[in-house]
């Protein structure tokens, strides 16, 4: 925590300061080469999934900017074969999956969907974006890209609302320098599924 | 204070940092008063009574979840809570807080610090609140935590706490009829009462403008200040009732509602009313409204 942060937070407005924060979603394309190591190295293929979770603000103005992104998504949709749906989890927050065999274009799509949010100014509701993998035996695996912080996190469920933790330490080992990874795991937030083994954004 | 008053982030810092000057003052002041009246001997008293002073602060959470009988989210069946308020830390980057679970049918909610902290919900507000509701209190609980409201105020009110302990100290041994009055009990007692009573108002500004700044952020962390608004008032309306109906056991631990969202019936000046805070959510959904 920063001398600047203390000071904000002793003074009582940090909060408000950290939750309008800019996203910085530069870093997203760090997951283009991820997905080949995943699957060279780690036997990790892509789930064929990715998703953009978001928070919504309760304003017509925010509910034009969703309806951009979806337009967007849609014509890309046309050009890249990647499908999208929308769905709200039991904590209220906001997501966009987006569907494709290709890594490559899911992760374009979840950078053309994040950086149009940031385009209409609301880059600060952005919470993370999640890139799934799965083995053969079903073993799953998430990178969390944290918005917040311009860094991934590996995310791997077990069972019901515990964590592979084995396995998150090793993909940061593997993973590390190829992405830009959190290093504190206190931040290394963990994605329920509404439903215990299905997706984050199931 | 013209830029203060349109500008309500400036408003709440400045009060932040009258208080920060208030606790720092009393924390470097207070020893070197010491030292001067009573040479090294007082210096001694006063680092015994800073070392205290922390000790107490660091053994809060615990003191406070023990004498709450607070069980942990996971375990009282309500694992979403803490699902919930991971999302709502890392909506501001902050580590999450533990959510524990008070059995008490008041609805209220409170958070104490030390590491990253705990978050009481009681059975009450879970019985009254749910989804958006729910999430915009968890939030404003969040900022609290964010800006080490609990621990603040802990520090304000010392004074206050240790007047009214010595004033019932003293009229119980005047009941018992074994009251022997000292000059050493004066002395220490007048600078105690006139600094309680200094810094009562204090208290109050700061403990009321900490709770505007809360909501603020919850409304911004959760972008929906009509939530907040509703939860206020629908906890208020229980309490007016429970108020009415006289239904709340006195021996009930009341630590919840000294910290928490809402007032406890012992220092209602803490809190703004609610119709007020409601009056301030209105405007940001106004301003959320109009960009």
């Amino acid at each position: 925590m920063g001398f600047f942060d203390s000071v904000k937070s002793v003074l009582g407005i940090r909060a408000e300061t950290d939750a309008t924060r800019a996203a910085d979603p530069e870093d997203l394309f760090g997951m283009s080469t991820a997905y080949l190591t995943m699957e060279a190295d780690l036997d990790f293929p892509s789930a064929g999934a990715a998703a953009l979770c978001f928070s919504a603000v309760d304003s017509t103005d925010f509910a034009a900017a969703v309806d951009d992104v979806e337009a967007i998504l849609s014509a890309g949709e046309e050009e890249t074969g990647t499908t999208f749906r929308r769905h709200e989890d039991d904590h209220g927050y906001h997501w966009v999956i987006l569907e494709d065999d290709d890594p490559e274009d899911l992760v374009t799509s979840v950078h053309f969907a994040a950086d149009e949010f940031v385009q209409q100014d609301y880059g600060s509701r952005l919470l993370a974006a999640l890139f799934g993998f799965q083995k053969a035996d079903g073993t799953r695996a998430y990178w969390v890209y944290s918005f917040r912080r311009g860094a991934y996190y590996p995310f791997c469920p077990s069972g019901d609302r515990e964590r592979n933790n084995r396995l998150e330490f090793k993909l940061q080992t593997v993973l590390d320098g190829e992405l830009e990874v959190e290093g504190d795991e206190r931040y290394w937030y963990p994605m329920w599924p509404d439903a215990p083994g299905s997706h984050p954004w199931e | 204070m013209v830029l203060a008053d349109r500008n309500p982030s400036l408003r709440i810092a400045l009060v932040g940092l009258l208080v920060v000057s208030v606790v720092a003052g009393a924390l470097v002041g207070g020893p070197l008063v010491l030292l001067s009246v009573w040479g090294l001997g007082g210096l001694a008293v006063a680092v015994c009574g800073l070392l205290l002073l922390s000790l107490l602060l660091y053994a809060l959470p615990s003191l406070v979840q023990s004498g709450l009988d607070a069980t942990p989210a996971e375990t009282a069946g309500r694992a979403d809570l803490q699902a919930t308020v991971d999302r709502l830390a890392q909506t501001i980057h902050a580590p999450a807080p533990q959510v524990a679970v008070v059995d008490d049918p008041r609805p209220n909610a409170a958070t104490v610090g030390g590491g990253a902290g705990t978050l009481f919900v009681t059975t009450g507000l879970l019985d009254l609140l749910g989804g958006e509701e729910l999430r915009a209190v968890l939030a404003h609980e969040l900022a609290q935590l964010r800006h080490h409201d609990a621990t603040l105020m802990t520090l304000l009110a010392l004074p206050v706490v240790f007047t009214m302990g010595m004033h019932r100290a003293a009229s119980d041994a005047r009941e018992g009829g074994h009251y022997h009055g000292t000059g050493i009990g004066v002395i220490v007692a007048i600078p105690v009462a006139l600094v309680a009573l200094l810094s009562f108002p204090v208290t109050v500004l700061f403990s009321r403008t900490r709770e505007y700044a809360a909501d603020r952020a919850a409304a911004v962390i959760t972008g929906d200040p009509a939530a907040l608004g509703m939860a206020l008032q629908r906890i208020d309306r229980v309490r007016a009732h429970n108020e009415a109906a006289d239904t709340t056991d006195a021996d009930a631990p009341t630590l919840v509602g000294t910290l928490g969202i809402v007032p406890d019936e012992g220092f209602p000046l803490s809190h703004p009313p609610v119709s007020k805070r409601v009056e301030r959510l209105r405007s940001l959904l106004r301003e959320q409204e109009s960009g």
